[in-house]
């Protein structure tokens, strides 16, 4: 048996405007005409805002994306490369539409080592974390930097089957259990 | 997610998640909420519950994609009937999932933008309360105040951890 929805004006007779903001949005009751020039409306405002963001607008609607995809990253528990240290590097550089020289001065780090990092040759330190953070204007943590790293590090120690024979081959009186 | 018990404003764990088969066939004897979740079905409908309880549905949402406007489009949001009002158990529900909303704009590229359709009577409320902006007979949010509700209410400090 389908229910009986309540409308606003019966639910006012229990709540104040304010506690129904606190608990509901309500579906379009516009006839088909109303919505049909109610969409089109808001679609023409939608789409000249759209126009009118400013570079600086739309790099902060960037990295908040990025922020919150990284996030859903870390809620997961395996390795993508994409989430690699060096490839967010390369998606934020990226987005700021700067040369990577010139990203290298604004984080006092030099073009060469910066090269390495994004190569994958190099490992990135804990400063450069600190400062990709102050330079994002804090909208990427240094903490999500870290992590980024880390995952990496975690996937390639589960995975290089080699390097571990290597190193257990030099380890004597192993515990028996 | 920040949900607060009134009684002891003790911040409690909860998820998000999008509602399954038989989610809809609970909904429907369940007394706690009044709206027809079922004609929502064709849409992105999600529930938020306490990870303690998650069995125990909190509040619901219906979202709208749509890509070639760039935004998401808030239908219908619920909230359970014991966490309406005055007498409310828990708190900042709606905020939540309307924070939700504006996260999952911001993923999809669109700058956080959520629209929905506001009763007249309630249209100072909604732009008081979560930061939504007129644009005719429909409100949106985006930007500045989709990232302040985010960061108000999805996540926990500055290093962008979950409660």
């Amino acid at each position: 048996m389908m229910k009986k929805e309540p409308t606003y004006e019966e639910l006012r007779k229990q709540y104040s405007d304010e506690e129904i903001v606190e608990s509901f949005v309500f579906r379009s009751n516009m006839s088909k005409e109303e919505k049909a020039l109610a969409d089109a409306e808001f679609k023409r405002l939608r789409l000249e805002q759209l126009k009118n963001m400013s570079d600086k607008q739309v790099l902060k609607g960037e990295l908040m994306r990025m922020k919150l995809l990284q996030r859903d990253y870390f809620k997961q528990s395996s390795y993508s490369a994409t989430y690699s240290f060096d490839q967010q590097l390369k998606t934020y550089i990226d987005l700021l539409k700067k040369s990577r020289k010139s990203v290298a001065e604004d984080l006092d780090i030099h073009p060469t080592k910066l090269s390495r990092i994004l190569n994958g040759k190099e490992n990135p330190n804990i400063d450069l974390m600190y400062r990709l953070e102050r330079h994002s204007g804090n909208m990427i943590p240094a903490t999500h930097w870290y992590r980024l790293f880390t995952r990496k590090v975690e996937h390639d120690i589960r995975q290089n089957a080699e390097h571990r024979q290597k190193e257990y081959e030099r380890v004597k009186n192993v515990l028996v259990f | 997610m920040k949900l607060k018990r009134k009684s002891t404003d003790e911040l409690l764990p909860a998820a998000i998640t999008e509602l399954i088969e038989k989610d809809f066939k609970k909904l429907k004897k369940d007394k706690r909420f009044s709206f027809n979740w079922d004609i929502e079905k064709e849409y992105e409908v999600y529930k938020i519950y306490l990870l303690s309880e998650d069995d125990k549905v909190l509040g619901l949402m219906s979202l709208i994609d749509i890509p070639e406007e760039y935004r998401i489009h808030l239908n219908l949001l619920e909230v359970s009937k014991e966490n309406q009002g005055k007498e409310k158990e828990i708190d900042f529900i709606a905020g939540c999932l309307i924070a939700f909303a504006a996260s999952a704009a911001s993923k999809r590229g669109y700058y956080g933008f959520v629209s929905l359709e506001p009763k007249t009577k309630l249209i100072d409320l909604y732009q008081d309360k979560y930061g939504f902006r007129q644009y005719g007979r429909y409100l949106g949010i985006e930007g500045e105040a989709s990232q302040s509700l985010i960061e108000k209410y999805l996540i926990d400090d500055e290093e962008g951890t979950d409660l």
